[in-house]
């Protein structure tokens, strides 16, 4: 996808293009449709901002962000609004459509380059490295993840994660438990634990016991790697995971017992 | 109505199933119902009935459609408790003898007190595989009612769309009477068959296999290909009287009931106990026939008949490419499982002329069909034995005799006499048959410096099998004065366009060193054209007697010293060596034991099939995927595969049969799994359908996705993984290095080399001593000198840690196999030490981290 990567130096306004397409000069060739797809980003863009200032709670008038949810309204936007089915995008990586997105809603530069400094409440804070490093696939992370996120609902995305973009980004760092399936399963599972449960479940530290687990059961690579959750009837996969996170949290709550003075 | 869905594609599992019979889908159709019935014959009925049945029906569109439907009585029917996935499971998938439904319903499980064949789901892919439900893509239909004899009536359905789906509960009683009688069963919203059938009246079960190929309606009719099918694999269970079978249509009224050949008709005559040394007789047509009774075997096994016919009156009459009618019929429990050919095995004894007109059967003794069933010996589709195995050999050489006597008393002696001589009648068949592979009716020709390719880059595939029997089956042992026996060797070619050149076999006996000597050499002349899809040689060349003095006979090979030999098999082309297959041999030597850790391994290999060369996969392109095992163990082992690729199963607890490995013997990787799929792009049309072929949308338009393999033991243990990466409408990233990982310096590291975890980076430390006391010199003649020398040294050390590491951890044998494919000819014998080295690593490996 050839897409148009804006710069601001200093106030300065540059853009130049960006493809993985083969070129015979340089990737100015692609030019028009980077620039159609730019004019589409700026709708996508204005979708994201109104999705998170009504999700967003407010303190004393401001708008208090929460990186989960910013990662899951961008990601949403570019879901609904379909950008990856534009002509410029066929065939092509979707990390260059964040290496378009990152800086166009962080210097705030509309196609015809008016600014509009809103659309940086949509980068979560945090989320610097793509300045420094605006080739690295990994610096565009949260954008990754917010895409990963968008086949559940806030609320139910939420709660599979505690509301913490951390969560996500763990559980997005195991390949093999990224299945929408699985966190269908995982919310179900939730849903039915008590306040107590949880609330450790929504911390980092209770996540990761029972992101653990599932990481166990679901191996990413070796021995058992071949059956993810996907691959599972409903049914099927309900059991093994309702019986995996039972037993995870059976064994955290004993050993907290047992701990107790 | 209810549906349980599985994650199995079973659209892909039934054509894997079904490409398994080497004659092809209408045998399977014409052989498993008929073995389900018999297997449940109602104990007080005289025989049991099968009828086939084409029927008309109109679809709610008002299109019209076929259905078959598969009618037994004189059974139990589809009797037992319903048992569902879990159950079974818990179950240890194993069900009673008489729990049929639920072995019905079931895919992948044992019956108690049975063996393993039958439970491989061929009988549902016999039928699922001839239905085609309208759509644009591949999906298989069946429904099946029965009728028991406590009077409950049970109508259940199988859906392959291509999740493998059953009706959970299945309608009994008058539900199920009902839904029969009804003019549509509509099974979702966009689906119903007319069904308009009348209840069953008879114990028994009938399969209805709605939209019956338009291809399949005309072979399906009385007299069409499923007849001769049925006639060749169930002729004698008829004559016996055990079986009567009927085809129907319905659409025109007309009746056919399957027959004994002409030929065998009269021979019931011949009752009583036949003479061990056979009893002749002429018949009217002029021919001659003669019954052998009770001929012994090896290990207490018998023979029970052997009947061998001859008559000029007889014309051939063969629907495949394997022989039926020609030569002798291997029968067990009266079903046809086998024939050895008039040409492809007595060709030495039977002249060309008089091999049409040449008919055998052979039965055998109770506790030897009790043998033969077993499922190291007879496939699981039951068309073939396993020819390694003694009690097939020593069946087959009994058969050569007879075949002699035979051929002796026919008078045929040119035939004979000229196999004995050095240029034998049966090498100039075979000669012939060999060209046969290399004739090219276009006129292109391969080019030899290609190998296996023709230059206009479309590539010939050469495969070569050697077989052989040792006198041990169990060790790669021979000692001096024992033979190598039962040597055979097969050779194809694909796609089998034409080749124009002559081509030789070569068999070698190669030393430790590498040094070889040609023990035969069949050189092939060029012939006139010929043009089938795959081409087919094969030699039996006999056996071979290891001797250690010099002796000039015949089928002898000199070997004075004891040690560790290879028999060597090769094509040559053009001067070229194309293909070769080697099996190694310990002469008066113990061979090393098989490896203690990961004996099985598995590997994954995946090729663009649209170009082999290149290691991307664009929209539209087809990735060719094979799953293979090895076996390090002598002795055959029952294992089950799980495979996935992005959300697609290919198979799960699918049970795979791994034939073993003699001891010290080389060990061969068997294709347990095949799939072609075309990959989509989820943001593109998907207009591109092709046939046979698996349709994938990927879930991402561009990235790097994996295939994945477990192997697991019955109870459940993972014994080998696997896994391969493919590029999905992207270049991998090291598009522009022949190493499969890249290489980087790293600062802080003390190791000379180091592969991460990942196995795609080799970092080495810039300021390793030797490096840095190294020039900075570009590669001279030829020559890895200076730091590039250093570089060499530790890609080559890298790459083999990238091909052992995975087969150690995980018994994974992608990379291994890769870097031996990936040798520039294999084939050339200038290879042999380092491919000979790289298997010894290999096992090394395994046993130095047991």
């Amino acid at each position: 996808m050839p897409v148009l990567v804006w710069s601001d130096h200093d106030g300065a306004l540059g853009n130049s293009i960006r493809t993985g397409r083969r070129v015979s000069l340089s990737a100015e060739e692609f030019r028009p449709e980077a620039e159609d797809l730019d004019r589409a980003l700026d709708d996508l863009l204005d979708m994201a901002w109104h999705a998170l200032t009504v999700i967003t709670k407010r303190e004393k008038g401001k708008p208090r962000f929460n990186s989960f949810e910013q990662a899951w309204a961008l990601g949403r936007a570019v879901f609904v609004s379909e950008i990856l089915r534009h002509p410029a995008m066929q065939g092509e990586e979707r990390g260059f459509l964040w290496q378009a997105l990152a800086p166009k809603a962080w210097y705030g530069i509309r196609h015809d380059a008016s600014r509009d400094s809103r659309w940086r409440g949509l980068i979560p804070a945090r989320a610097k490295k793509w300045q420094a490093k605006p080739k690295d696939a990994t610096a565009y992370r949260f954008m990754e993840i917010g895409y990963w996120l968008r086949d559940q609902q806030l609320q139910d995305a939420g709660e599979v994660f505690g509301w913490k973009y951390s969560n996500a980004y763990d559980l997005y760092h195991c390949a093999s438990l990224r299945s929408i399936e699985l966190r269908q399963v995982a919310l179900d599972w939730i849903r039915w634990q008590k306040p107590v449960v949880k609330e450790t479940f929504n911390k980092a530290t209770g996540f990761r016991i029972f992101q653990q687990a599932l990481q166990k059961r679901f191996p990413a690579r070796g021995p058992g790697s071949a059956l993810l959750p996907q691959h599972y009837p409903p049914d099927e996969l309900r059991a093994i995971v309702f019986e995996t996170l039972d037993a995870a949290r059976d064994l955290h709550f004993a050993q907290i017992a047992d701990a107790a003075p | 109505m209810q549906f349980t869905n599985t994650s199995t594609n079973m659209v892909q599992a039934i054509s894997n199933i079904i490409n398994g019979y080497k004659m092809g889908a209408m045998r399977a159709l014409a052989q498993e119902p008929v073995q389900n019935a018999l297997d449940a014959k109602r104990k007080g009925t005289p025989k049991v009935v099968v009828e086939y049945r084409l029927l008309w029906r109109s679809m709610a569109t008002g299109e019209p459609c076929y259905m078959l439907t598969v009618t037994d009585s004189g059974t139990v029917g589809l009797r037992g408790d319903m048992v569902t996935t879990e159950e079974l499971e818990r179950r240890d998938h194993k069900l009673l003898p008489e729990e049929n439904w639920a072995a019905f319903e079931a895919q992948g499980y044992t019956k108690e007190s049975e063996d393993a064949l039958g439970s491989r789901g061929q009988g549902k892919a016999a039928f699922l595989y001839h239905s085609h439900v309208p759509g644009p893509t591949r999906r298989m239909l069946m429904l099946y009612d029965t009728l028991l004899e406590s009077d409950e009536y049970r109508l259940g359905m199988r859906f392959a769309r291509p999740v493998d789906q059953t009706m959970d509960p299945p309608l009994v009683d008058e539900k199920a009477r009902a839904m029969v009688r009804s003019d549509l069963f509509r099974v979702n919203d966009e689906l119903a068959i007319p069904l308009k059938l009348k209840p069953l009246r008879k114990i028994g079960t009938r399969i209805i296999v709605p939209f019956l190929d338009e291809a399949d309606v005309r072979e399906t009719k009385p007299y069409g290909e499923l007849s001769r099918w049925l006639q060749r694999c169930w002729w004698r269970a008829i004559q016996l009287d055990k079986l009567e079978i009927r085809i129907v249509d319905d659409t025109t009224g007309q009746t056919e009931v399957i027959a004994v050949p002409a030929w065998w008709r009269d021979l019931p005559r011949i009752k009583g106990k036949p003479s061990t040394d056979g009893s002749w007789c002429d018949l009217p047509d002029g021919g001659r026939s003669c019954v052998w009774g009770n001929l012994p075997l090896e290990d207490g096994h018998k023979v029970r008949r052997l009947v061998l016919l001859h008559s000029d009156a007889i014309l051939e009459d063969e629907i495949s490419k394997e022989p039926e009618w020609s030569g002798i019929q291997l029968l067990r429990h009266s079903q046809w499982i086998e024939t050895y050919g008039a040409r492809e095995e007595y060709g030495d004894l039977i002249p060309a002329e008089k091999r049409a007109g040449f008919r055998g059967y052979v039965e055998f003794a109770k506790h030897t069909e009790s043998a033969l069933r077993h499922h190291e010996v007879e496939n699981s589709q039951h068309d073939r034995f396993n020819r390694r195995k003694k009690i097939i050999s020593d069946i087959r050489n009994l058969l050569t005799e007879r075949v002699r006597d035979f051929s002796h008393e026919m008078g045929w002696k040119e035939a004979v006499s000229t196999s004995q001589q050095t240029a034998s009648q049966r090498d100039k068949d075979t000669y012939m048959r060999f060209l046969k592979t290399f004739l090219n009716p276009n006129g292109r020709k391969p080019k030899p410096g290609q190998g296996k390719g023709e230059p206009d880059g479309k590539q010939l595939i050469w495969d070569l099998r050697l077989d052989l029997g040792y006198p041990d089956p169990k060790s790669a042992r021979v000692d001096w004065g024992q033979a190598i026996r039962n040597v055979y060797v097969e050779v194809s070619v694909e796609p089998g366009e034409e080749l124009i050149g002559s081509a030789d076999l070569v068999l070698e006996w190669v030393d430790a060193t590498g040094e070889s000597t040609n023990i035969i050499r069949k050189e092939a002349t060029i012939g006139n054209s010929w043009g089938e899809d795959s081409i087919q040689a094969q030699f039996q060349l006999g056996d071979w007697q290891i001797h250690r003095g010099h002796a000039e006979r015949e089928r002898v090979i000199n070997c004075p010293n004891p040690g560790e030999y290879r028999l060597r098999a090769a094509v040559e082309y053009h001067g070229e060596r194309v293909k070769s297959a080697a099996r190694t041999i310990y002469v008066q030597t113990k061979p090393p034991l098989p490896p203690e850790k990961n004996p099985i391994t598995l590997s994954i290999s995946a090729v663009n099939a649209d170009d082999g060369e290149k290691r991307r996969i664009d929209h539209g392109e087809v990735l060719h995927i094979e799953f293979k095992s090895r076996n390090r163990m002598p002795d055959t082992a029952t294992v089950y595969l799980n495979a996935t690729f992005c959300d697609e199963v290919f198979a799960r607890g699918m049970p795979v049969d791994l034939a073993g490995t003699p001891a010290g013997d080389t060990s061969t990787p068997y294709p347990i799994l095949t799939v072609k799929c075309q990959l989509l792009d989820p943001l593109q049309s998907a207009n591109l359908l092709i046939a046979d072929t698996l349709v994938l949308k990927m879930p991402e338009s561009s990235g790097t996705f994996r295939i994945r393999a477990d192997l697991l033991d019955a109870q459940g243990n993972r014994i080998a993984n696997s896994s391969k990466p493919v590029y999905f409408q992207r270049d991998p990233s090291r598009a522009k290095n022949e190493l499969p990982f890249e290489i980087r310096q790293e600062s802080q590291q003390k190791e000379m080399w180091k592969l991460n975890r990942d196995l795609t980076e080799l970092t080495y430390p810039g300021d390793y001593p030797l490096r840095k006391e190294l020039p900075d010199v570009r590669r001279q003649n030829h020559l890895l000198q200076g730091k590039n020398a250093f570089i060499a040294e530790i890609s080559a050390n890298g790459l083999l840690e990238w091909a052992l590491r995975p087969k150690q951890e995980n018994g994974d044998d992608s990379n291994y196999d890769q870097l031996r494919d990936s040798i520039g000819n294999p084939d050339d014998p200038k290879w042999e030490p380092y491919i000979r080295r790289l298997e010894k690593t290999g096992q090394r490996s395994n046993r130095i981290r047991a």
